[in-house]
C-alpha cells in the first residue's frame, strides 16, 4: 500500500492525519529499471519524487564530456524539487535510475495548489523542501571547493 | 568519557638520539591512484626491525639524503609492526624524489611520533571512521586494529571519499573490511555514468546513517574543510565534541616538539597531535590562516 510506504518515511510520521491524506491523494507509485532515464535536463516539471528504494543519479550534460553525475540519491531522499518551485520552469538536471528504483511521485502542480489552500500543510512541505535545498547547496559548495586538490609537503 | 590520548613521542624504540634516522630499504611499491603509491619499508638493522612498534595514527619522518625530510603517516597494521607501510602522495620536493625511487632503494626513517587514534577508549562504542582522499591512510592502522579486536566495538562504519573513482584509496580492501561486519560507504565528488556507487561529498553520507550520539566515536582525517563539515554533521547528531577526533597536519620538521614549525594554537602537532579531540582544537579549527 502506498500509504504504508509513505508512513515509513520520517517526514510523514509527524503529519496530521488530514494532511497525510491530502498528500496520499496526489501521490502515485512509480518504478524504474536500472539505467532508465527518469527525466532530462530541460524537461517540463511534473512530479516531485521520494525514493522508497534504489538509487538515482542526478546528471548534467557537459559538451565533450557527456553525462556527468553530480549527486546520487537513495532511500528517503527527495528529488525533482524544482517542480514545486518553478522559478526556472524546466528541470535543472537530468535523472537516471542507477539501480532498479521504486519511488512515490507527487503531482507538482497539485502540491502547490494544496499548499496555497492550506498554509499549515504548505509550511510543512516548504520547510522540508528548504531543508533539502539547503543541504544540496551546502554539498555543492564543498564540491566546488575541489577539496582533494593537491596540497604541498 | 575518559579520553585516552596514547602518546609516544620518543623515536625508534630504544633509539638513543631521536633526530638520527635509521636505514630502511623499499621492498615493495604499490601504486594506489594517480600520484599516490604505498611503499613497504624494512629496516636494515635486524634488531630495530624486530623491536619497532607504533600506534594507529602515528607518523614517521622519512629522510632522503641531500633532499630533505617529510612527515608521513604510517598506514600499515600495528599488529604486524615488522611490515611498515607508508602511503605517499607526490606533493613536493621530498615526496617527488621518493616517487622516483625504485624497489631496493634505501631511505632514512625516524619515528614513530605523535599521538594516536584512541582505539582503546573507543571500545564498547559505535565507531565512524571518515577518510577523505589520502586521509584514509593514517586511519587504516585503526581499521586493522578494530578488525583485530572486532568484538570489542559496536557498530563500525567507514566513510571513504575521493574526488573521482580512480582516486579512491585501498578499494581492493573494502570487501574484506565488510566481511568483518563493518559497513563501508564509498562516495566520490564526481563520476561518469559508468560509476554505480554514491556521488556526493563525504559529509553528506551522514544522512545515510543514524548514529546514536550517546555511544558513537568519530575518527576523521582528510582535507581540513572536509573534517570541518564532518564535525558539523557529527555535532548535529549530538555526538559530543570530546568523542570526535581529527588528525591535523602542519609543517612538521623536528617531530619532537622543539622547532615549533608545526605549532597550532597551544599545540605542537608533531608531539601533542596529529590526533586531537575536537573539544581541544575547536577554538582554532575555523580560524583563518591558522
Amino acid at each position: 500500500m502506498l500509504a504504508d510506504k509513505l508512513r515509513q518515511n520520517p517526514w510523514f510520521k509527524v503529519l496530521k492525519p488530514a494532511h497525510f491524506q491530502k498528500l496520499v491523494e496526489i501521490a502515485t507509485e512509480v518504478t524504474w529499471s536500472e539505467g532508465q532515464t527518469i527525466f532530462r535536463e530541460g524537461d517540463q516539471h511534473d512530479y516531485l519524487y521520494l525514493i522508497v528504494e534504489g538509487r538515482v543519479a542526478l546528471e548534467k550534460y557537459v559538451p565533450n564530456q557527456g553525462q556527468i553525475t553530480i549527486l546520487t540519491l537513495g532511500e528517503n531522499d527527495l528529488f525533482g524539487w524544482s517542480g514545486v518551485m518553478p522559478v526556472i520552469g524546466t528541470r535543472t538536471t537530468g535523472a537516471r535510475a542507477v539501480q532498479p528504483t521504486v519511488a512515490i511521485g507527487f503531482d507538482s502542480r497539485r502540491l502547490r495548489e494544496i499548499s496555497e489552500a492550506d498554509h499549515d500543510l504548505g509550511y510543512f512541505i516548504f520547510r522540508r523542501l528548504t531543508n533539502v535545498i539547503a543541504g544540496r547547496l551546502s554539498a555543492t559548495r564543498l564540491q566546488l571547493l575541489n577539496m582533494y586538490s593537491q596540497s604541498t609537503e | 568519557m575518559t579520553v585516552l590520548m596514547q602518546q609516544t613521542t620518543t623515536a625508534l624504540n630504544g633509539q638513543a638520539d631521536a633526530m638520527v634516522p635509521e636505514t630502511a630499504v623499499i621492498t615493495r611499491i604499490q601504486y594506489e591512484a594517480p600520484d599516490i603509491a604505498t611503499y613497504t619499508l624494512s629496516f636494515t638493522d635486524d634488531h630495530i626491525r624486530e623491536q619497532y612498534q607504533f600506534l594507529p595514527g602515528q607518523f614517521n619522518m622519512l629522510y632522503l639524503p641531500g633532499i630533505g625530510e617529510v612527515a608521513i603517516s604510517i598506514s600499515s597494521d600495528p599488529g604486524q609492526p615488522g611490515t611498515l607501510l607508508h602511503t605517499i602522495r607526490e606533493a613536493g620536493n621530498v615526496t617527488g624524489a621518493l616517487a622516483k625511487l625504485k624497489k631496493g632503494a634505501t631511505i632514512g626513517v625516524r619515528g614513530p611520533y605523535g599521538s594516536a587514534w584512541p582505539v582503546e577508549s573507543a571500545e564498547g562504542k559505535d565507531l565512524i571512521i571518515v577518510g577523505g582522499g589520502i586521509g584514509l591512510a593514517p586511519l587504516r592502522p585503526a581499521i586493522y586494529h578494530v578488525i583485530r579486536h572486532r568484538e570489542k566495538y559496536g557498530k563500525v562504519t567507514i566513510l571513504s571519499g575521493a574526488r573521482e573513482p580512480g582516486d579512491l584509496l585501498y578499494p581492493d580492501e573494502y570487501d574484506a573490511w565488510r566481511e568483518h561486519g563493518i559497513e563501508v560507504i564509498v562516495t566520490v565528488d564526481r563520476a561518469d555514468k559508468n560509476w554505480r556507487g554514491n556521488v556526493g561529498v563525504v559529509p553528506m553520507m551522514f544522512y545515510k546513517m543514524r548514529p546514536d550520539g550517546r555511544k558513537t566515536v568519530i575518527f576523521t582525517c582528510g582535507p581540513e574543510i572536509m573534517m570541518r563539515f564532518v564535525v558539523y554533521e557529527a555535532l548535529a547528531r549530538r555526538i559530543p565534541k570530546e568523542r570526535i577526533f581529527v588528525s591535523l597536519e602542519r609543517n612538521m620538521k623536528c617531530a619532537v616538539g622543539f622547532c615549533g614549525h608545526c605549532q597550532y594554537g597551544p599545540f605542537f602537532l608533531c608531539k601533542e597531535g596529529p590526533v586531537l579531540s575536537y573539544d581541544r582544537v575547536e577554538p582554532f579549527f575555523s580560524v583563518e590562516e591558522f
